[in-house]
């Protein structure tokens, strides 16, 4: 029996997501290696020593039951929080912000984990407050889920990392949203929403007098708040806060449909593109290689996100299910947000594309999550 | 199996409508994918030749590459106008050690001023001019400092290694390579060439980095330019004239050689000279290319050509004579005067004595009209198209009164530039056919494929080769004792000439000023003239007749440059009977060495005293001096003096131009007679 449950275990692993996964991670391997011609850093070997640790946290996470990291999750969310903290006092400056922590050799980015911490929390909420008799959430039973999420996006906020907040209150969203809530709610978010456009048209786009009347504007840092001006206001000040984004929209539109070649991007060779091997890598990628490809690793994007939505919609319970969710969750608002940002559809943020970008937390923290999706996949026939 | 499937899901699957959440999020993730691919497609196909170009146009940098700048050179190849490429030093500051001790040791090696140049590194972000065109020895300095953030650059500099020779012909370009004034403006086109280009990458910093391909836009060296002119010959004339405005004490002066059969102008010179080197250290009054853009009365000189078309219409011969007045000749209103009173005369002896009643009674007999008309035929109000800028055409007004009429006929009341005149003599030197002056024979690009090329072109045949003949063996007659120009008579060949003595007209009060151009032009020798050498002297203040100023310098350009061309002698001299050696040919300062530039800025001196060896000299010409004059000038040069008899120098022995050890004795021998 137990050899029958294990056989089956690896039978039910959700290889397609194994397959996709790697497959990405590959095509990011080759992508830096002509993003990263001419660093001082070794990145390229670096990111296959990181892809390898990659992989056996994929195998030891995959391997633990997840019902026992069900059990750890209040742990595991007040470490990471601690972690943040710890950022904060002894954190590493990296272009302005405190969000590296080092420890002998090691650096990470207690953020990155964070994002995991999250979702692993909320599912944990989620299942345990999972009531048959009232399955719809009102305003009082999202109280503390969205004290759960509220909490990490801060401290990640004033890293700070605008980026990775965001995407972790859209991926909290999602996951609110995932749980069934009821119509008030939907409409009080709905209404949320328009204000928050409202507020976005009032403080950017209306033209006013001086003095202006702005709601959050003068609460955002200066270099946050040209960001977003210039993304209202995509062709204006290209020398200024609009020049990474500019940079990064000629990159990709000079690519065109077939692509300079590899090792041919003449943006990236030069060095047009801010952050070329992390933030902005799918510019890389789009010069050239061109559209095509860049239909190709979306497709491989969405073949990964197929993969942890079937989990999700295989998963036992219910907090397989909500985790399987939050990570795809996850995973998508960071391609979305990335690949957005460096097309010009959004404004510029620090988010790094998940298993393309440079860096070891980055891998490491979506390899946890690709661990616990192919744990959650793997073990829906057991119990 | 199943039933454990069933039974699992009874217990803790998730519900029906999480399984349809799933599907929506399915939904929504595939949506937001499309969205960013969308924008991809919009990026990538629709924007893509847009950005495309955004691209280029911040990555590509067209490095232009300067064309060498062409030369311009004289009839046998020497330079006068050079394209030298030179080190320009500048530094990265960034780079440098410490700015503040570099700039000290730079400030010191190129003897700039620390503070200046150190707040210019400060100033600056990457890249600093330190010192453009530096010295060689000033680049060996800086190169012996090694300094990292410093760097070389070549940049092309226009040189002129004869300096002032020619230099108002050759012109002057700008800091920017452009020429300016000259013929360096006239045939900027072909002398600048094609600048090449490279494209180069410029990277987000804004570093160039240029990069081998593409090889199709090589720069495309200018053009050269051969002139006409003979350096030697133009030496020999700048040298005599500046001579002759000095000793007249005049303000200006300028001087033209030309061949008569073929039209070429084998020196074109100008005073005050010009440095194109250096023209902003030049005089605003320096930049006048006198003789060919200046139009001036010319006085007496234009005698000849109206005996010349009075012969030709048979108005008067040979033999016609003429009253002169006794010196005054009143026509209409005003009357006419003559220097020396003269009696009865011939056309000839009118020449001689240069009487401007003479001519006067001689441009009657020949009509307005047809006077007009010679002048014209003779090339005057017309452009001579030698192609600089600036060239005047002179007036010959219709002489409507009789007054006129008769001073148009002795060179008054009509304007003429030196080269016109000079290529007017030209037609009667040359039997009476008129060739059309040039400057610039050959201009040939780097590929050695002639882009123009002038020949001695026939412009008419003004009159007839008897009539020509007939006026330059009167024309002899004025420098014999009787003539105007006595001191133009040269021992071994036969001169043929003409003073002028002209009054200019005061722009302010209008009339005649007491101011005079005083010229002299002569064809050598008269029996075949090779030259016409035509000298001016602007506002003489010590005499004024052309005879006396101008006459001396038109000698001493003959007379060096007839051995020089090896013209045998019209007779033979006593002095002459020693052989006759020419002069050393005068070689033109020659780049030597590995740099031109410092070859040249050695040889200051310019071109003549090359080629002669230490302790040799060269006997000076003394004919004609005073014995004092003569005395000082020989122990000037190291020659020890040896008079014979009083008065002013009528032979000396070693001849003028010969190369005597110093020391050597000259002996004069002295006439009591004045000129």
């Amino acid at each position: 029996m137990q050899i029958g449950a294990q056989r089956r275990m690896v039978m039910n692993v959700p290889w397609g997501l194994a397959v996709a996964t790697l497959l990405v991670s590959l095509v990011g391997i080759y992508n830096l290696a002509s993003a990263a011609k001419g660093l001082p850093t070794p990145v390229v070997k670096a990111q296959a020593v990181y892809l390898a640790l990659g992989a056996m946290t994929v195998a030891l996470v995959a391997w633990v039951d997840y019902r026992l990291i069900q059990r750890m999750a209040v742990p595991i969310f007040i470490i990471n929080l601690l972690l943040l903290i710890a950022v904060k006092f002894v954190g590493h400056k990296a272009k302005g912000a405190e969000s590296w922590l080092v420890l002998g050799p090691v650096r990470m980015q207690p953020a990155e984990f964070m994002k995991i911490g999250m979702v692993l929390m909320m599912a944990k909420y989620f299942h345990d407050d999972f009531k048959p008799t009232e399955p719809s959430y009102g305003f009082l039973r999202l109280v503390v889920p969205s004290v759960l999420a509220v909490v990490p996006i801060v401290l990640v906020l004033i890293q700070p990392d605008l980026g990775t907040a965001l995407m972790m209150v859209f991926t909290a969203t999602t996951l609110i949203l995932f749980a069934r809530i009821k119509w008030q709610v939907v409409v009080t978010l709905l209404v949320a929403s328009v204000l928050g456009l409202g507020v976005l048209w009032n403080d950017y786009v209306r033209p006013q007098s001086e003095p202006k009347f702005t709601v959050v504007r003068h609460l955002l840092k200066k270099h946050q708040d040209a960001r977003i001006a210039g993304w209202v206001n995509p062709e204006s000040d290209l020398r200024g806060s609009n020049y990474h984004s500019f940079q990064s929209k000629i990159a990709v539109g000079s690519g065109g449909v077939w692509g300079k070649g590899w090792n041919q991007g003449t943006q990236t060779y030069l060095r047009y593109l801010p952050e070329q091997h992390t933030d902005f890598i799918f510019s890389v990628w789009a010069e050239e290689h061109g559209f095509f490809m860049c239909l190709f690793l979306l497709t491989l994007y969405a073949a990964l996100l197929f993969a942890a939505l079937t989990v999700a919609f295989n998963a036992k319970d219910r907090f397989g299910a909500f985790v399987a969710v939050g990570i795809a969750a996850m995973i998508f608002w960071q391609v979305f947000e990335n690949v957005g940002m460096v097309t010009g559809l959004l404004p510029v943020t620090g988010i790094t594309l998940p298993l393309m970008s440079y860096g070891g937390s980055s891998m490491l923290s979506v390899m946890l999550g690709i661990g616990l999706l192919i744990n959650i996949g793997m073990r829906r026939h057991i119990f | 199996m199943r039933d454990l499937k069933h039974k699992a899901r009874k217990v803790d699957a998730p519900t029906r409508w999480l399984r349809v959440r799933v599907w929506l999020m399915g939904a929504v993730f595939f949506a937001g994918l499309l969205a960013v691919f969308t924008r991809a497609v919009a990026l990538q196909v629709h924007q893509n030749d847009r950005l495309r170009e955004m691209a280029r146009d911040q990555y590509i940098r067209e490095v232009e590459i300067a064309a060498r700048r062409g030369d311009i050179v004289d009839r046998v190849g020497a330079p006068l106008a050079q394209s030298v490429d030179v080190d320009s030093i500048w530094a990265d500051p960034t780079e440098l050690p410490d700015v503040k001790v570099s700039a000290k040791q730079l400030a010191k090696a190129l003897n700039l001023d620390p503070k200046e140049l150190r707040e210019r590194f400060e100033k600056a972000k990457r890249f600093v001019w330190v010192k453009r065109q530096a010295k060689p020895e000033e680049v060996a300095k800086v190169k012996a400092l090694a300094l990292n953030g410093i760097g070389f650059s070549k940049e092309p500099r226009r040189f002129y290694p004869q300096r002032e020779l020619a230099g108002h012909v050759v012109g002057i370009v700008g800091k920017e390579g452009k020429g300016l004034d000259g013929l360096e403006l006239a045939f900027e086109e072909e002398l600048s060439g094609q600048a090449g280009r490279r494209e180069g990458f410029r990277d987000a910093k804004g570093r160039k980095l240029v990069t081998q391909r593409l090889d199709d836009d090589a720069p495309r060296e200018g053009a050269t330019l051969t002139l006409t002119l003979d350096n030697r010959i133009q030496y020999m004339a700048e040298k005599a004239l500046a001579r002759a405005v000095a000793d007249a004490k005049a303000t200006a002066g300028m001087a033209v050689v030309l061949d008569p059969k073929s039209g070429e102008l084998l020196a074109l010179a100008n005073y005050p000279r010009l440095n194109p080197n250096t023209p902003n250290e030049a005089h605003a009054e320096a930049f006048r290319n006198r003789s060919v853009s200046d139009a001036f009365e010319p006085g007496s000189t234009f005698k000849a050509f109206v005996v010349a078309g009075a012969l030709e219409e048979k108005a008067i011969t040979e033999s016609t004579l003429f009253d002169c007045e006794k010196g005054a000749w009143r026509v209409g209103r005003h009357t006419i005067n003559d220097t020396h009173p003269q009696g009865i005369l011939t056309p000839g002896k009118i020449l001689q004595v240069s009487s401007n009643i003479g001519a006067a009674k001689i441009g009657q007999k020949l009509g307005r009209e047809k006077l007009v008309d010679y002048y014209a035929r003779f090339g005057f109000g017309d452009r001579p198209g030698l192609g600089l800028p600036g060239e005047a055409k002179g007036v010959v007004p219709f002489p409507k009164a009789d007054i006129s009429l008769a001073t148009e006929s002795f060179g008054q009341g009509l304007t003429a530039s030196a080269v016109q005149i000079a290529a007017a003599y030209g037609a009667l030197a040359n039997d009476g056919v008129l060739m059309r002056p040039y400057l610039v024979s050959k201009v040939v690009d780097s590929d050695g494929v002639v882009v123009l090329e002038n020949r001695p072109t026939e412009l008419r045949r003004v009159v007839s080769a008897r009539t020509a003949k007939s006026v330059v063996s009167m024309l002899e007659a004025v420098v014999e004792k009787e003539g105007t120009a006595p001191r133009a008579r040269m021992d071994q060949y036969r001169v043929a000439g003409k003073t002028g003595t002209a009054q200019k007209v005061d722009p302010l009060v209008r009339g005649y000023s007491d101011k005079r151009i005083a010229s002299f032009i002569g064809m050598v020798p008269a029996e075949n003239p090779r030259a016409v050498v035509l000298v001016v002297i602007d506002e003489p203040k010590t005499d004024v007749y052309g005879g006396l100023v101008a006459a001396p310098a038109f000698k001493e350009i003959a007379s060096a440059a007839m051995p020089y061309w090896g013209v045998v002698p019209s007779r033979p001299m006593a002095a002459a009977a020693s052989g006759v050696e020419s002069p050393k040919p005068l070689e033109p300062a020659k780049p030597s060495g590995p740099n031109p530039v410092l070859a040249a800025i050695a040889s200051l001196d310019g071109v003549t005293e090359n080629g002669i060896s230490e302790g040799a000299v060269r006997v000076p010409d003394l004919s004609g001096k005073s014995a004092r004059k003569a005395v000082t000038q020989l122990l000037a040069t190291t020659l020890e003096p040896h008079l014979l008899g009083t008065g002013r120098v009528k032979s000396q022995q070693p001849r003028a131009g010969a190369l005597v050890d110093k020391g050597t004795r000259v002996t004069l021998e002295l006439a009591g007679q004045l000129h």
